[in-house]
């Protein structure tokens, strides 16, 4: 089966790059100028947008994912990498021989690449590290733990600081632990903590690709962050002032206080990770261009480090962390899927916000993306809105010199749809790729954890809801 | 052979066919974990295990899956709650944490959890 999924694979890639229609080497100049020049490709779009059907693929891809691990898991796990594929083969065929456009093929092979980079060495690497903290289990301990967690996520990912610290929060807590420990480590680690750096969070990652500035988030929404974080650790610590009280004379165990890493030497590679990021020449000039390549050396950095790292780990450090290939195949089969199925969405949702962009206000951003981010994949739903609030102003998410107007122009928009599609990627355990991590993680610990509505009814709605209209009354109502 | 300290002491490996793992000795179960899922239902009617006792071996019956080698890599593992036999199975410091590695050649190799493993019980 694994065979055939590859082969599967390299023959929609060889497809992509050897097509009749469209040879690489011989379109490069082309595609420099199509990207730069005024008559670009947005136009094209505009005037001649792909079939409203090609949209069928991205949604069933969507709902699947949805509803394939609660409702028909057995089937799910065994064939998500085949229904991932197929469906992104139908799109790639579509673009390629009905409307002729592999252009836009390639610059999502590209983005798929970024992306499955960075989130791959930041998985392999983190997974390397094993850190055992000796300390009693308060709650001032659990929020300061929680709070380290949010910044680190900005740094290696929602990711790696969740695969980071989700073993050793639970081994803190292993004498009075109970689910909504899990719960909240995944409303801050896994989800809102990520909201300063494209490194966070796959959306802002994405948005960074498309040519947003690197810190133009945490530039524009860190008091945000500041309130979201504050609000949800301050619920938590008062849940946790409770248990603890009525626990806390059973924990009779002396505590070292001592913190113990496994795999120091992964720290190292977390910095070339972190600095490889910006190896982009369109960031640093400097930086040569591996074209007609889909990648960069920032992507062989990277795939290099999450294999020297692997090869040359703690055994006990992986043994401990019960290091699994799995979660990072599952989000490369699906992501292939997303990022193929997500073209012809992305170019409609613009196609269609030009014609009535003035009745989109900031409100329906943060909102839209935030719910339609609860249910979907994060990283879609950004690209998506974003999309749809450039489309407002005449502008395509394709070209890059249009994104740079954009983020200047009137960041409100682009505000209400980063902290919506990263905030709100905590209100179910589909949001936002770590949260599934972190669950599985904890029930193969013994920890059972509510069911998918569980989650949303006793948790999301009572806890985040509130703040996250709080966020939207203070920051967004009537703005746009 | 029969208890799990025997089991243990001797270094005994249990081993696997398809869906059907056998471990070399008995014992009352409490708990399983097999990958994230939290098994507690032992009885008869189960419809994620079953269980079926011997004179010196027990057989543990996978029925959602075909083959579990295919469910494990060579890091991740079933866990076990377990209490022997003779043990008094409500008190808590009785029960016993197991490690199920699925290895080549139909082995189960069979270990206590070191500090860093986490098993909630």
């Amino acid at each position: 089966m694994k065979r055939f999924l590859i082969i599967l694979t390299l023959f929609s890639f060889s497809i992509l790059f050897f097509s009749p229609s469209y040879s690489l080497a011989n379109n490069l100049s082309e595609k420099t100028e199509i990207t730069q020049s005024e008559h670009s490709s947005e136009h094209n779009i505009f005037e001649n947008p792909p079939s409203p059907y090609m949209v069928i693929p991205f949604i069933v891809l969507l709902l699947m994912i949805a509803t394939g691990p609660l409702f028909y898991r057995h089937f799910w796990e065994h064939n998500y990498p085949k229904v991932s594929i197929t469906l992104g083969l139908i799109t790639v065929l579509y673009y390629l021989f009905i409307f002729n456009d592999p252009l836009s093929l390639l610059h999502t092979l590209e983005e798929y690449i970024s992306f499955i980079a960075l989130l791959t060495s930041l998985f392999v690497v983190a997974g390397g590290i094993l850190i055992r903290v000796d300390r009693k289990s308060t709650p001032i301990a659990n929020v300061i733990l929680l709070f380290i967690g949010a910044i680190i996520s900005n740094l290696i990912g929602t990711t790696g600081a969740s695969m980071l610290l989700i073993r050793p929060y639970i081994r803190m807590n292993r004498n009075r632990i109970k689910p909504y420990h899990i719960i909240f480590f995944i409303f801050i680690v896994s989800n809102i903590g990520g909201g300063l750096t494209p490194i966070g969070d796959p959306p802002l990652f994405l948005g960074f690709l498309k040519g947003i500035e690197f810190f133009w988030v945490i530039k524009h929404v860190w008091y945000i962050w500041l309130l979201a974080i504050g609000l949800v650790l301050a619920i938590f610590y008062l849940i946790d002032l409770n248990n603890y009280k009525s626990k806390a004379a059973d924990d009779e165990k002396e505590y070292t206080g001592k913190i113990e890493i496994r795999g120091k030497k992964n720290f190292l590679y977390l910095l070339i990770i972190i600095i490889s990021v910006f190896l982009d020449p369109g960031v640093l000039s400097f930086v040569p261009s591996l074209d007609p390549l889909p990648f960069g050396i920032r992507e062989i950095i990277m795939f290099s480090v999450a294999f020297i790292s692997y090869k040359r780990a703690d055994k006990e450090a992986l043994k401990g962390n019960e290091f699994d290939f799995e979660p990072i195949k599952e989000v490369a089969f699906l992501f292939v899927g997303i990022f193929a199925t997500m073209i012809p969405a992305l170019q409609l949702v613009a196609y269609e916000t030009h014609t009535y962009g003035e009745k989109l206000t900031a409100d329906i951003f943060y909102w839209g993306t935030g719910l339609l981010s609860s249910i979907l994949d994060n990283a879609p739903t950004y690209l998506n809105f974003l999309s749809a609030a450039m489309g407002k102003f005449g502008l395509s998410i394709d070209n890059y010199q249009h994104v740079k107007i954009f983020e200047t122009h009137d960041p409100i928009y682009l505000m209400a749809i980063s902290v919506g599609a990263v905030y709100f990627g905590a209100m179910t355990y589909i949001g936002n790729g770590p949260n599934f991590m972190v669950k599985s993680i904890s029930e193969s610990s013994g920890i059972k954890l509510p069911s998918f509505f569980g989650y949303v009814v006793k948790y999301s709605i009572p806890i985040l809801l509130p703040v996250f209209t709080l966020i939207w009354l203070l920051f967004f109502y009537g703005r746009g | 052979m029969s208890t799990i300290k025997e089991a243990l002491d001797k270094k005994r490996n249990g081993i696997y066919y398809n869906n059907r793992v056998i471990l070399p000795f008995k014992c009352e179960f409490l708990k399983i974990i097999f990958e994230d899922k939290i098994i507690t239902d032992f009885s008869s009617s189960s419809s994620e295990v079953e269980i079926i006792e011997h004179d010196n071996f027990t057989d543990v019956y996978f029925k959602k899956y075909k083959d579990i080698q295919n469910e494990f890599s060579k890091y991740d593992n079933i866990k076990l709650i377990v209490c022997e036999k003779s043990d008094d199975i409500f008190d808590f410091s009785k029960h016993i944490k197991l490690l199920l590695y699925i290895e080549n050649e139909h082995l189960v190799r069979i270990e206590l959890p070191e500090e860093n493993q986490i098993i909630i019980d």
